[in-house]
């Protein structure tokens, strides 16, 4: 079991994102989701409770594809948003495959009004990555932190071209290290070898014990 | 975005829209009451339920009430 976090900033209010969150997708990030359905919402007390069913492509690397051998992978977003708190939690896990449990990942997103800056805010993300297949562990746990980092980019990315879509407004007054350098930084991903993420699990393993922190700002390496 | 169903994307955008007006018009302002948006869900849902089987969900272990 891997524990991973990251934090990013979003220059928009708490209001503005949890608009935008119901119309994250499509965005020119996404390109990987398929469909995305709202299958269960409701007000308990003064809080939405929200589940949305998503699929995406199955982006797994020639060395998985003995394990996996569907095209595409469903994923299970659960979320609470608290308008008084402006507290919005999300919870992400992928369903299906239970039996071969290749790769699991279930991540928690936490969205609050920043402390910096009441006018921005903070997504605080964690993810538990796990893995049953036996002796391929390591190198999949490597394959998931990159995949982690990956998605993460993408989700910023992704998210703040859609904020800037609905409020351009408040994009204006945006620092200019945002959209272009966000795209820039997303090149194309080399074809991940057995050897490549086998080499990371051995980085990660000679690292110090811990929550591993994964940059999420597009603009650091 | 596009739902799982192809003949269910209408009812969704539908319902999308509903609920987009009523979450920033109502909701963040402090009203809870969602029934205005509840005969667009329930259409889209019923559409959502019989297009998941057909695109073989059966094999995935939704938790209990994932599609009540």
């Amino acid at each position: 079991m891997k524990y991973f976090e990251s934090t990013s900033v979003f220059h928009f209010s708490w209001d503005q994102v949890a608009q935008g969150f119901w119309r994250r997708y499509p965005n020119p990030h996404s390109n990987h989701v398929l469909s995305e359905d709202t299958v269960s919402r409701e007000i308990r007390g003064s809080k939405l409770f929200t589940k949305r069913l998503l699929t995406k492509t199955n982006r797994v690397p020639k060395w998985g594809e003995c394990f996996v051998n569907s095209r595409t992978v469903k994923i299970v977003e659960e979320s609470v948003m608290d308008p008084n708190e402006k507290i919005l939690i999300t919870y992400t896990r992928n369903i299906g495959y239970v039996r071969v449990m290749v790769i699991s990942i279930v991540e928690k997103v936490i969205y609050k009004v920043s402390k910096e800056n009441p006018n921005w805010t903070v997504a605080e993300r964690s993810a538990w990555i796990d893995s049953q297949v036996f002796g391929f562990g390591r190198a999949i746990q490597a394959f998931g932190l990159e995949r982690f980092r990956k998605n993460c980019q993408q989700m910023v990315g992704g998210f703040n071209h859609v904020l800037m879509t609905m409020f351009p407004l408040t994009a204006t007054s945006l620092p200019h290290t945002t959209s272009d350098e966000t795209t820039s930084q997303l090149t194309p991903a080399k074809k991940e070898t057995l050897k490549d993420a086998a080499k990371k699990a051995t980085d990660i393993a000679k690292s110090k014990a811990g929550p591993i922190y994964a940059s999420c700002q597009p603009n650091q390496t | 975005m596009d739902s799982i169903g192809e003949n269910c994307n209408e009812l969704k955008k539908q319902y999308d829209s509903c609920f987009l007006n009523w979450f920033s018009g109502r909701f963040l302002k402090g009203d809870t009451n969602d029934e205005v948006c509840a005969p667009f869900f329930k259409v889209y849902q019923q559409c959502v339920k019989v297009c998941t089987y057909c695109n073989n969900l059966k094999f995935v272990h939704f938790r209990d009430g994932d599609l009540s």
